[in-house]
């Protein structure tokens, strides 16, 4: 019998999760862990059940500050990957910053943020920006750099402009790249986002950070699942998008997988 | 409850974010002119909690608006509310005397402009099972806090006023952990905490027999301040004080509720932060209630001696090196008649 191929996708995690959450819940149980210091599972799925009725608000505030920052992110790592890949006067003024970006620890920098830009959703997005813009705009621009040289050559010869290199070569050879960025950059959107979250406002890091502060660890385990299944849901959304607009990719593994 | 001190740490920081943005604030309020409301922000200090009852009962049954303000409720992490009313972000905010001063000197002008709690509700406290029976025994016991300045000088102090050896005592910097599960592995043998709060927690909702050695009992040794306060910026006096009339009447009004039905600051508490502890809101407001005010008028207000006095314990201990006049740093003009 052949078994489907999402089945074969989804029955090997699922089996890890569920050995994980019974030797979880047997090991709380048989050595009397405190619900303070780590609740069993099936206790955090009675707190996910209490609370739920307060959860959607939260869910909303803190993927509305994701989404926005990671398309923000994304388009900002973009512009930053053309400017990088088409002059190297650019890529030499522009690189060092971009790596001097990344060296701030966001707990430096997230309170800061709050305090320059107020309670809003401004400063969570921000962090979120400044989270995915970075391995979006490495991946593409090493990406465009790296287009094949007589690609290039070929369309020139034919008399093609600077522009229509990029718009025509460059471009759809650095897209896989500008994916793969993107989909290691949604992976931290999220947190991210919660994060800054914590230092001021709302969302899911207020829940968390109010239930810590009540000694509800049940709670604060709800909002650490939620912020895992967000994560997972918006990479599943970025890989749908990449599988829309570079579906060569996904051919040539089909066929790779089928060899 | 002791989120208290990793401020002062940034009072610093803060003091030279004050003085690059001069007096631009950005605020939001308008003039509270009849018929139109005035849109004005505070900041909390911590987590909602029932210090914060008479705030979170005005916005709710309506004082606020009678008085034609539009108030929004803004929780931050543990930087507190100072930055943010100094940054223009928020009109008003929760804050405590040990960091009002220290911002002050530093040049930050922020103003008390109400007491919440009449005295210091803070305790020192640990398991009953560390021997601990007054202040010299905490001699050769280990203080888990943030290791702030103001931890050492009072832990000190105590012990010194009890006939102890103050360098005996042994500081771990634990930061903002579950005091519980430190007391449980022996990482600490006390902690500082409010009593509203964290004991409730410990003792009455957790079960843990506990030693509390109450601040105020030892007034002849360590001065009471108010902790938590009130407070806006020198500025949005000057610019709005019908504003902070209006702000402060209604709030009052809040806290008297607090006061005569701690029931329905539970309500309202449980209602704006419904991931909290409905039992630990329910035994703090009970405690509260009692001591907001010693009576219903006479909530918020402030009284110099104390300001002055706890100003001159922080300079003693080297928190402080400027002298403050301490009579700017407080009022009660705004308080409701």
């Amino acid at each position: 019998m052949k078994i489907p191929r999402w089945l074969r996708a989804t029955i090997p995690p699922t089996i890890v999760v569920i050995l994980l959450l019974l030797s979880w819940e047997s090991w709380v149980r048989l050595q009397n862990v405190k619900p303070y210091v780590l609740p069993a599972p099936s206790r955090v799925w009675a707190a996910f059940w209490r609370v739920r009725p307060q959860l959607g608000h939260h869910l909303g505030i803190t993927l509305a500050e994701t989404s926005l920052g990671i398309v923000l992110g994304a388009a900002v790592g973009f512009v930053v990957a053309v400017a990088i890949a088409s002059s190297s006067w650019l890529r030499r003024a522009i690189e060092p910053l971009l790596l001097a970006s990344q060296t701030i620890p966001l707990i430096v920098l997230a309170p800061l943020l709050v305090l320059w830009f107020g309670f809003g959703l401004t400063p969570k997005v921000l962090v979120v920006v400044i989270i995915v813009f970075f391995p979006v705009s490495v991946a593409t621009s090493a990406a465009m750099l790296a287009t094949d040289a007589d690609q290039i050559d070929l369309v020139r010869s034919l008399g093609a402009t600077r522009f229509q290199v990029l718009r025509h070569v460059k471009l759809p050879s650095a897209l896989p790249a500008f994916f793969a960025g993107l989909r290691i950059s949604a992976t931290y959107a999220v947190a991210g986002a919660v994060y800054g979250e914590v230092i001021g406002g709302d969302g899911l890091g207020r829940f968390i950070e109010g239930s810590r502060r009540n000694s509800k660890v049940d709670q604060v385990l709800v909002g650490v699942i939620l912020i895992a299944l967000l994560s997972a849901a918006l990479l599943g959304l970025v890989q749908i998008f990449s599988r829309i607009a570079t579906p060569w990719t996904y051919l040539r593994n089909d066929n790779e997988s089928l060899n | 409850m002791k989120r208290l001190l990793r401020t002062l740490f940034s009072v610093a920081v803060l003091g030279g974010f004050a003085a690059a943005c001069g007096s631009a604030t950005k605020t939001d309020a308008k003039a509270a002119s009849p018929g139109s409301t005035a849109k004005v922000t505070i900041v909390l200090d911590w987590t909602p909690n029932t210090n914060h009852s008479g705030v979170y009962l005005a916005k709710q049954k309506g004082y606020y608006r009678n008085a034609g303000l539009d108030v929004t409720i803004i929780e931050p992490g543990d930087n507190g509310a100072l930055s943010q009313l100094a940054a223009g972000n928020a009109q008003f905010g929760f804050s405590y005397a040990e960091q009002v001063l220290p911002a002050r000197a530093e040049g930050v002008p922020v103003v008390s402009i109400a007491a919440v709690i009449q005295h210091n509700t803070s305790s020192l406290v640990g398991p009953a099972d560390r021997g601990i029976k007054g202040p010299a025994d905490l001699a050769g016991k280990t203080y888990g806090g943030f290791g702030g300045e103001l931890e050492t000088a009072l832990v000190k102090a105590l012990v010194r006023c009890d006939g102890g050896d103050p360098e005996k005592v042994k500081f771990a910097e634990v930061g903002d952990v579950d005091f519980r599960v430190g007391f449980e592995r022996k990482d600490f043998d006390f902690v500082w905490v409010f009593d509203g709060w964290d004991v409730i927690k410990l003792r009455d909702l957790g079960g843990m027999p506990l030693t509390t050695l109450a601040f105020i009992d030892h007034t002849d040794c360590i001065p009471d301040w108010y902790t938590p306060t009130l407070v806006t910026t020198e500025s949005f006096v000057a610019k709005d004080p019908q504003i902070v009339k209006a702000f402060l009447a209604a709030t009052a009004q809040g806290y008297r509720l607090a006061m005569s039905d701690p029931g329905s600051a539970v309500a309202a508490l449980t209602a704006a932060a419904p991931e909290s502890d409905p039992a630990l809101l329910a035994k703090s407001a009970a405690y509260l209630a009692t001591r907001y005010a010693e009576r219903p008028q006479l909530w918020g207000h402030q009284e110099a001696k104390v300001w002055f006095d706890f100003e001159r314990f922080l300079r003693r201990s080297g928190l402080t090196t400027k002298d403050l006049d301490t009579t700017k740093a407080f009022t009660n003009d705004f308080l409701p008649a």
